[in-house]
């Protein structure tokens, strides 16, 4: 009996600790994104899947010895040399721990730290004549997927797409975010996205 | 039943000898068409008998007999039956000769004399030889191939060498299936240095240039007088000469003053050769009154005879796809090397532009973007080939524009650029934009339609540019454009925003407001500005300039929003048309 609450117990506190590390990501994220932009006020409820900022990664790594001018599906936005902590046999590990991450749950207020950024459904935010897009208008609003920790727990990925509210967008983004975990800080490293298409 | 068969066979007796009759008549008729038609042909061809005779004389050298006896050898074998002429596309007429009996070269599978004839005089002639891999006999639709720098050279396969009146070969081509595979051609060893003469000699070398780009040279022969080197080679350098499309042989043509044809229409093209043999292309503006230069062909001939006239990249030895940009009368011109007729083609960079623009693949494209697209190409002074201009033109000017109506990866976007491969960029303008499918089916205005096509536009063209220094080795790709230089070049780019929007927002929002004025005009510079602004809301150089809430930001985007919804917004309404 004493057993299985010890091994209950461990399994609440690792899930605890790993949960503990993606809301910690998550917030560091967002707390530089809406530095960055400070018109970001709406989150979109249903989190992007997961597995998108690692496939996104993957092909960014498999394509990292393309000449430019040749065709590069995703390349890092800093200019080189790149970094590259995740190699291909640490992709397949992270995708075969991840693949079973189905449909996220919804997110919730108390995810995001301090936070007065408002969630909402992505009906009303399609909608220009929504009570919220009128309320929001100009304004910018966000969609991410949860994050992806490696198993040192060094380093953490995640997808993220920004929108305007009330109105077409001119500049939709989505893009790959690489963090790095720096003295229990979450610090971007390096971001990717498909140097092919701008809009 | 006999009895009431007799009248019907002689009715078919009757109709037998009419149409016998008939047909004789018909027949004697076509006889005396023929015998008409052959006089004439007979009478042309003794009038191009007797230019080419005259033309021959003309190239006694100083009354070298050996020259005399190759001259003498080309006026035997000419037959009056055996002359054909085409009309090249710029305007010269090539006259052929059909020969196999010209002394030391009946080993060929074909020979051909011929004379390149402008306003009616006889300016150049070459001996033509062909040495077949496979059947062939089209010979002078091939040589026509070759003079207009058609794509096609008709499958060919062998070896087609000009040599100059003297019997001298001067360039030689050898194709595969039509393609190119290595061109030799008489040339100096350093180019540079031709006018240079050590001692008043020069030095001459068959260089033979493989598409692959290496290139093999051995020594032919010393030139010490401008007789001797008219002889070898295809030169003559005293005085100004003349050239065309191909290399050969060299004769002064007219000094006088251009003639231009009495009243033109619009986009009339005028083709002439000016007195120091540059092939002059000029199209006629009806609005301005003037015949704008659109092309210059040079070929090696007159660049050699004018060598300071002209950059040095254009004697040195030219791989097969060498391009080289030079300002003539104001302009700049992009030329590129057709190893085939060893001739430079130079096209102004407004005629590029207006082919990327007239080359732009719309045909799935929404009737309404269309109508705006169409509306665009066709503004006088903005029209979107300017944006191509602007700046200047990748060197490479053959990129290709698809313009398509579907989904975006974003519901809410309006429109992205793609590059698919090199040269080649997609632009898919959002069907729920356009539909107004977010808006309640409510279509936005062109105006709103025509900004969104700008901006796309742009950033095809940097995609073209990028092209350019990657893949085409443009060093000069760059020059103008400080954003893409530091991304991709030296690569220490650190704006806020990506560099395609960063050096849009630097040089090219003037000039989108002024395509939208000229789009539609009569409303207020404020307006086009914001139009233009409007395009690159949500950047972080945008939110940085204006601030939200800022007086100028809630302008800009009333604006924008009243012309993509159709409806208005605070104190802008909508100006556009309802794109439909």
């Amino acid at each position: 009996m004493k057993i299985t609450i010890c091994l209950i117990s461990s399994i609440l506190l690792i899930s605890c600790s790993t949960s503990k590390i993606e809301k910690n990501v998550l917030n560091d994220f967002l707390k530089n994104q809406l530095t960055k932009s400070p018109y970001i006020k709406v989150v979109v409820k249903e989190p992007l899947q997961t597995l998108l900022s690692l496939e996104c990664y993957e092909k960014a790594y498999q394509d990292r010895n393309i000449r430019l001018g040749d065709m590069i599906r995703i390349r890092p936005e800093s200019n080189p040399p790149f970094i590259w902590p995740i190699d291909s046999s640490g992709i397949i590990k992270l995708k075969e721990k991840y693949k079973k991450d189905t449909i996220s749950p919804w997110w919730h207020k108390n995810d995001f730290q301090g936070s007065k950024l408002k969630l909402a459904n992505g009906k009303a935010i399609r909608d220009f004549k929504s009570r919220l897009s009128l309320r929001y208008f100009g304004d910018e609003g966000i969609t991410f997927s949860k994050p992806i920790i490696t198993a040192d727990k060094k380093f953490a990925l995640l997808f993220f797409k920004t929108f305007t509210l009330g109105k077409y967008s001119t500049h939709p983004m989505q893009k790959a975010i690489l963090m790095e975990n720096k003295e229990g800080s979450w610090r971007i490293k390096e971001i990717y996205d498909d140097p092919n298409v701008i809009n | 039943m006999k009895t009431t068969k007799q009248p019907n066979n002689q009715i078919r007796l009757y109709v037998s000898i009419l149409a016998v009759l008939l047909i004789s008549i018909v027949m004697t008729n076509c006889q005396t068409e023929e015998d008409l038609i052959k006089e004439q042909d007979t009478a042309t061809a003794l009038i191009y008998k007797e230019q080419i005779t005259a033309f021959l004389g003309t190239l006694n050298l100083g009354g070298d007999k050996s020259q005399n006896k190759k001259i003498d050898e080309l006026l035997q074998v000419l037959d009056n039956a055996s002359i054909s002429t085409i009309d090249l596309k710029s305007t010269e007429k090539l006259i052929i000769v059909k020969t196999n009996s010209l002394k030391d070269f009946e080993t060929n599978d074909a020979v051909r004399l011929i004379f390149v004839q402008y306003q009616n005089k006889i300016f150049r002639s070459n001996i033509v030889t062909f040495n077949n891999s496979s059947d062939f006999n089209d010979y002078d639709a091939l040589l026509q191939a070759i003079f207009d720098r058609k794509a096609t050279k008709y499958h060919y396969s062998g070896t087609i060498k000009f040599h100059n009146p003297y019997q001298a070969g001067i360039l030689e081509l050898n194709y595969q299936q039509g393609e190119l595979v290595w061109q030799g051609a008489v040339r100096n060893k350093n180019k540079q240095k031709a006018n240079q003469k050590s001692n008043g000699c020069t030095d001459w070398y068959w260089v033979t240039t493989y598409s692959d780009g290496h290139v093999k040279q051995e020594y032919l022969y010393t030139t010490c007088s401008c007789e001797e080197e008219a002889y070898r080679t295809a030169n003559y350098c005293g005085g100004g000469g003349s050239g065309g499309s191909s290399s050969g042989n060299n004769a002064s043509t007219s000094t006088q003053p251009i003639q231009y044809p009495e009243n033109p229409v619009d986009n009339q093209l005028f083709v002439y050769i000016d007195n120091d043999g540059q092939m002059i292309e000029r199209k006629y503006n009806s609005a301005t009154a003037t015949w704008v230069i659109t092309s210059i062909t040079l070929s090696e001939v007159v660049i050699n005879n004018n060598r300071e006239n002209y950059n040095t990249e254009f004697y040195m030895i030219p791989d097969f796809n060498a391009k080289v940009k030079q300002n003539f009368f104001g302009i700049d011109f992009i030329f590129t090397y057709d190893p085939a007729s060893a001739s430079w083609e130079g096209q102004s960079e407004e005629a590029i532009a207006d082919a990327i623009e007239d080359k732009i693949d719309d045909s799935e494209l929404d009737p309404c973007t269309k109508e705006v697209l169409d509306k665009l190409k066709t503004l006088s002074q903005n029209d979107i080939a300017s944006i191509f201009e602007k700046f200047g033109i990748p060197e490479n000017g053959t990129y290709n524009i698809k313009m398509v109506s579907g989904p975006l990866n974003s519901s809410v976007a309006t429109a992205h650029t793609k590059w698919i491969s090199k040269n080649n960029y997609l632009i898919t303008v959002s069907d729920s934009y356009t539909k107004g499918t977010a808006n309640y089916q409510k279509p936005p205005t062109d105006l709103a339609v025509a900004a969104v096509i700008v901006h796309e536009l742009i950033h095809a063209h940097f995609f073209a540019l990028f092209d350019d220094f990657h893949n085409n080795g443009n060093v000069c790709a760059y020059d103008s454009f400080d954003c893409l230089y530091e991304k991709f070049v030296s690569k220490n780019y650190t704006g806020p925003i990506d560099e395609q929007h960063a050096q849009m927002f630097d040089n090219y929002v003037p000039k989108m407001a002024a395509i939208l004025q000229e789009f539609k005009p009569g409303l207020s510079s404020q307006f086009y500005e914001d139009l233009a602004m409007s395009t690159m809301v949500d950047l972080q150089y945008f939110n940085d300039r204006f601030p939200k809430g800022s007086l100028d930001r809630v302008r800009i985007e009333n604006t924008r929003y009243s012309e993509d919804l159709n409806i208005p917004k605070g104190d802008a309404t909508p100006k556009g048309s309802p794109c439909n």
